[in-house]
C-alpha cells in the first residue's frame, strides 16, 4: 500500500465520522447523510482496492488510478462549486427582499421629515 | 411604481434626498445638518437615511434630526441601500431623487447646483464630478481615472468621474436605471443602465472632503467594478 493510499483512507475514514458527526448534531438531513458517506466509502473502496478498477482506466485512456480519482474529484468540485454559488445567489436574494422588507415597513410614530419652506 | 411616461417633471417637484450609511453616528448629524433645508425649485424636500446594518447609533442619531431613517437589519451593501432608499422615495411620491454619502465627504451645498439640471428637463440623470487633483489621494486619482477609461473605451460615453456618489436622477426614470449591484458597483451600473437607455447625463463638477478615516472603495472594490464593467460590455 502506497503513501497516498494511506493519506487516502485516513481521509475518507475522517470524513465518514464528521458526517456522522454532523448527523447526530442535526446539521445534515439524513439524505444528505447518504449522499456524502457514499461518497467517502466510494473514495475509500478505490484507495483500498485500487486493482478492482484497473479495467476501466484503460478505455478512459488514464494511465493512473490515482489520476482518474483525482479528475473525477475536480470534475465532482466543479460540480459542487456551481451548484453551491447559485443556492448562494438564491439565499442573498431572499435575504435582501427580507431586509428590504422590514426596512420599508415603517415604525409607528417614524413619520418622515416634515415639508420644508415653499420655494 | 410610476412609468416613464408620467417622466415630465412637475413645475414644483418634490426631492427626495437618499444617504446610505453604515456606522456613521459621528458624522451623519453634520452631514444633514449640511443639507440645504430649501432648494431653488423644489417644493418640499425629503431626507432618507438607509441604515445599512449599523452596530451603532446611526439610524436613532437620523431620527433625532427629524428625517426618515429606514434601517437594514443586517449590512446588504451600498448598493441595496441606495435601493431601498429609492424605493422609500418612491413610495412617498417624490419626483427627484438625489443620493450622496453620508462619510461627510460629498458636500451637501452642491446639491442644488447638481438638482437644477434634472429639475429644468436639462438632464435625467445629473452625476457628480470630482476634480482629479487637489485633496484626492494619488491612489484613488489613478483608480478614478482608469475606471473612467475603461469606461470610455467600453461603452463610448465620456464621463469624468464614474465614481462619485453624488447623483439625481428624475424619480420616474428609476425603473429604467434600477441596478442589481449591492455593492460599490453600484454606480457604475448605474450609469452603464442609464448609457443604454439612452438617457441625458448630465456631470456637474463637485467639491469633495477628504477624512483621514477613509470608509470607501478599495483597490479590490475597484477591480471588482471594472470586472463588472467588463460583464456589462459582453453582455450588450
Amino acid at each position: 500500500m502506497t503513501g497516498i493510499q494511506l493519506i487516502t483512507i485516513a481521509v475518507a475514514l475522517l470524513m465518514l465520522f464528521i458526517t456522522y458527526s454532523a448527523l447526530r448534531r442535526h446539521e445534515l438531513r439524513p439524505y444528505e447523510y447518504v449522499t456524502w458517506s457514499a461518497i467517502w466509502l466510494a473514495l475509500l473502496f478505490v484507495s483500498v482496492f485500487p486493482d478492482l478498477l484497473r479495467g476501466i482506466i484503460g478505455p478512459l485512456h488514464v494511465i493512473r488510478l490515482l489520476d482518474l480519482v483525482t479528475i473525477v474529484g475536480l470534475l465532482v468540485m466543479g460540480v459542487l462549486v456551481f451548484s453551491l454559488n447559485r443556492a448562494l445567489r438564491r439565499l442573498d436574494d431572499r435575504l435582501t427582499a427580507i431586509v428590504r422588507t422590514i426596512a420599508l415597513e415603517r415604525p409607528k410614530g417614524d413619520e418622515p421629515t416634515p415639508p420644508g419652506p415653499p420655494a | 411604481m410610476p412609468s416613464a411616461r408620467d417622466a415630465a417633471p412637475r413645475r414644483v417637484p418634490r426631492l427626495g434626498i437618499v444617504i446610505p450609511a453604515r456606522n456613521e453616528a459621528q458624522r451623519i448629524a453634520t452631514v444633514l445638518g449640511s443639507v440645504p433645508e430649501r432648494i431653488d425649485g423644489i417644493t418640499e424636500r425629503l431626507v432618507i437615511v438607509v441604515d445599512d446594518g449599523s452596530t451603532d447609533d446611526t439610524a436613532e442619531v437620523a431620527r433625532s434630526h427629524g428625517v426618515l431613517a429606514v434601517r437594514h437589519v443586517v449590512n446588504l451593501g451600498k448598493g441595496a441601500a441606495l435601493t431601498t432608499g429609492c424605493l422609500a422615495a418612491l413610495d412617498a411620491g417624490c419626483d427627484i431623487i438625489a443620493v450622496m454619502d453620508a462619510d461627510g465627504q460629498h458636500e451637501a451645498g452642491d446639491l442644488p447646483r447638481l438638482v437644477d439640471p434634472v429639475r429644468l428637463d436639462r438632464a435625467d440623470l445629473a452625476i457628480g464630478v470630482r476634480p482629479l487633483s487637489g485633496q484626492m489621494p494619488a491612489a484613488m486619482r489613478l483608480g478614478n481615472w482608469g475606471l473612467s477609461t475603461a469606461f470610455r473605451l467600453l461603452f463610448g460615453l465620456r464621463v469624468s468621474d464614474t465614481q462619485c456618489g453624488l447623483r439625481a436622477f428624475r424619480a420616474a426614470l428609476y425603473p429604467r436605471i434600477q441596478w442589481h449591484a449591492n455593492d460599490y458597483s453600484v454606480e457604475t451600473e448605474m450609469l452603464i443602465r442609464a448609457t443604454r437607455a439612452q438617457l441625458r447625463i448630465a456631470q456637474v463638477e463637485v467639491g469633495t472632503v477628504y477624512h483621514d478615516r477613509y470608509k470607501g472603495t478599495t483597490v479590490g472594490d475597484g477591480v471588482k467594478i471594472f470586472g463588472d464593467m467588463l460583464r456589462f460590455a459582453i453582455s450588450r
